[in-house]
């Protein structure tokens, strides 16, 4: 009798303890979601009194895939991507190894390179405008008068130079974070088996490409999976320092989905792009579990 | 013998080596920071002058006395701390109740429901902001703080951070506290929560610098310039000076302080947290 009322009082407890985290993230999370699902298949307009959704079929899909704008802001994600994901890896890892236990002022090092991957990234693109500006920015000065480079790039005003300049960026403010999360994962691994290869004599590149790398093999391939989702989720840096353009010409889906949502009001076609942009996200997240599961069981 | 003792130097060499190396690669890393808190005490003219000097050769601190002046950069400030703060208290309370719910208390339905935050936790917010705007233009709540605080409150992340926390807390505190006659709720509040506090640390340390550093909500929701966020309200800030660096870089480097200082003072559990922060970021 005694133990029965324990229990009764415990999902009693569990149940309101659980309810209010429940119903918000039902509210703004699950119903959003939901939302989003049926908006891709409708047309949605706005009227006098209320709103109307018409269901439309796949008819916003077909026009996505028709559409230049769409196509670009998909190639420039994946772009982005490519270009900084392995920047991120090999940097991070480099670093992580360098100042886990090699290099003399560890936590100085760590703590800047950490910095910028805390700093606000609206702020950090105000800057980076001002110091890649192609005219007198400090950076094309350095490259003009010290490497005296005739046409130095002209950056985020110009479509060849922006991609790589918004890589660089990602790649910058993500670095000391992925560094952090490896150094972490160096420290699991037991230093026994250092000082056993120190014994037999390895050299630090030795012990790097031999014990480091495979061990923190499981390690790594999160820091890919967790960086590529990352970084195709970017926005912030395109809204505040190329709108997108010139023209399109650096659109990420993200952007895409805020431009047509928010700036032309084609509600439809902005939920086509956001079910694209969850397909993405989702394959990696669940390649990524599948794959934990497996070196964990 | 001698192999191991000119090993031994070699390698001494070879650490001072790698730290000048590192050392300067950590000069150039920070430089655009650094550029920025220069150029924030310097005169416009001077700004973009080369070479380049990150000491000023003549300080001016009137871009400071511009931005403490200026209303409406107050105004987003205020704004920020205001909606970061009542975010995080919501948001670490519902957080940490849910998450004990998962980790200790059993009740039908849970490893179900619990299922729908992992779940949740896949999708990206640039999926829902849409339909959240419709919903909170649909309730009038657009260009209100709650439109960013509401959702903010309820963080999947936070939930799953926590409830892997209390987990970890040994299950015998709640057996001793049942043995001693105190209720559910008393075991949560007097003996787990503060055996907790590392967890609630990072989850704090974690939402603070998202909802402090987050631009796309306010940018959506909100638009009078007197309800603006200092993300949105620093980027409106440099649209109308942007002939003005120096004090565009004042404006940045004053943004950043808040973050900074939380960091400095936190540091061991800052880089703690975000190693284990693991997907969101």
């Amino acid at each position: 009798m005694r133990y029965s009322t324990t229990r009764t009082q415990e999902s009693i407890t569990g149940i309101l303890f659980m309810l209010p985290s429940f119903l918000g993230i039902l509210l703004f999370m699950v119903v959003p979601v939901l939302i989003t699902f049926s908006l891709s298949f409708s047309e949605y307009s706005p009227g006098m009194n209320g709103f109307s959704v018409d269901f439309v079929g796949l008819e916003n899909f077909m026009r996505l895939f028709g559409d230049e704008r769409f196509k670009k802001s998909l190639l420039n994600s994946v772009i982005y991507v490519g270009g900084t994901v392995p920047l991120i890896l090999v940097c991070s890892t480099v670093l992580a190894a360098l100042l886990n236990g090699f290099a003399h002022y560890r936590t100085v090092l760590r703590t800047i390179f950490f910095i910028p991957s805390i700093a606000s990234i609206v702020s950090i693109s105000i800057v980076w405008l001002v110091l890649f500006n192609p005219e007198n920015g400090p950076i094309n000065q350095i490259l003009t008068n010290v490497f005296n480079m005739q046409n130095p790039p002209t950056w985020f005003v110009s479509t060849t130079w922006a991609l790589p300049g918004f890589i660089m960026l990602l790649a910058w403010q993500g670095i000391g974070y992925y560094m952090v999360v490896l150094i972490s994962g160096l420290q699991n691994i037991p230093s026994d088996v250092y000082e056993a290869a120190t014994i037999d004599g390895a050299n630090f590149l030795q012990k790097f490409f031999h014990i480091t790398v495979p061990l923190l093999a499981p390690m790594l391939f999160f820091v890919s999976m967790v960086s590529t989702i990352n970084v195709f989720k970017i926005f912030d840096p395109i809204k505040i320092m190329t709108e997108g353009g010139p023209g399109y010409a650096t659109s990420s889906l993200v952007f895409n989905i805020y431009y047509s949502a928010f700036q032309l009001f084609d509600i439809g076609y902005a939920s086509a792009v956001s079910m694209i942009l969850f397909a993405i996200i989702f394959t990696i997240t669940t390649m990524q579990w599948k794959w934990q599961k497996k070196a964990l069981a | 013998m001698q192999t191991v003792l000119n090993y031994k130097a070699i390698d001494r060499t070879l650490r001072i080596v790698v730290t000048l190396i590192l050392a300067l690669l950590a000069i150039l890393y920070i430089f655009p920071l650094l550029w920025m808190i220069s150029s924030a005490f310097k005169f416009e003219i001077d700004v973009l002058e080369f070479p380049i000097r990150l000491i000023p050769k003549r300080v001016n601190l009137n871009n400071f006395t511009i931005i403490f002046t200026d209303r409406e950069f107050i105004q987003y400030y205020i704004n920020s701390i205001k909606v970061t703060s009542i975010s995080i208290i919501g948001n670490l309370t519902f957080a940490s109740l849910a998450g004990y719910a998962f980790a200790r208390l059993r009740f039908k339905g849970r490893d179900a429901i619990f299922l729908i935050y992992i779940a949740m936790m896949m999708i990206p917010i640039q999926v829902t902001i849409l339909p959240k705007y419709l919903i909170f233009s649909n309730l009038g709540l657009t260009n209100t703080h709650y439109a960013l605080i509401l959702p903010e409150m309820f963080s999947v992340f936070t939930t799953f951070l926590l409830r892997q926390n209390f987990i970890g807390i040994p299950y015998e505190f709640n057996e001793a506290g049942l043995i001693d006659g105190a209720s559910q709720t008393q075991i949560f509040t007097n003996l787990i929560l503060p055996l907790a506090k590392p967890g609630i640390m990072t989850a704090t340390i974690l939402s603070f610098t998202w909802i402090w550093n987050d631009y796309l909500n306010p940018l959506v929701f909100l638009s009078s310039t007197n309800k603006l966020t200092l993300t949105v309200g620093l980027h409106r800030f440099q649209e109308s000076f942007s002939s003005n660096n120096a004090l565009i870089m004042a404006g940045a480097t004053i943004s950043l302080i808040p973050v900074i200082l939380v960091f400095v003072s936190l540091q061991k559990y800052f880089i703690e947290s975000f190693a284990s922060s693991g997907i969101k970021g």
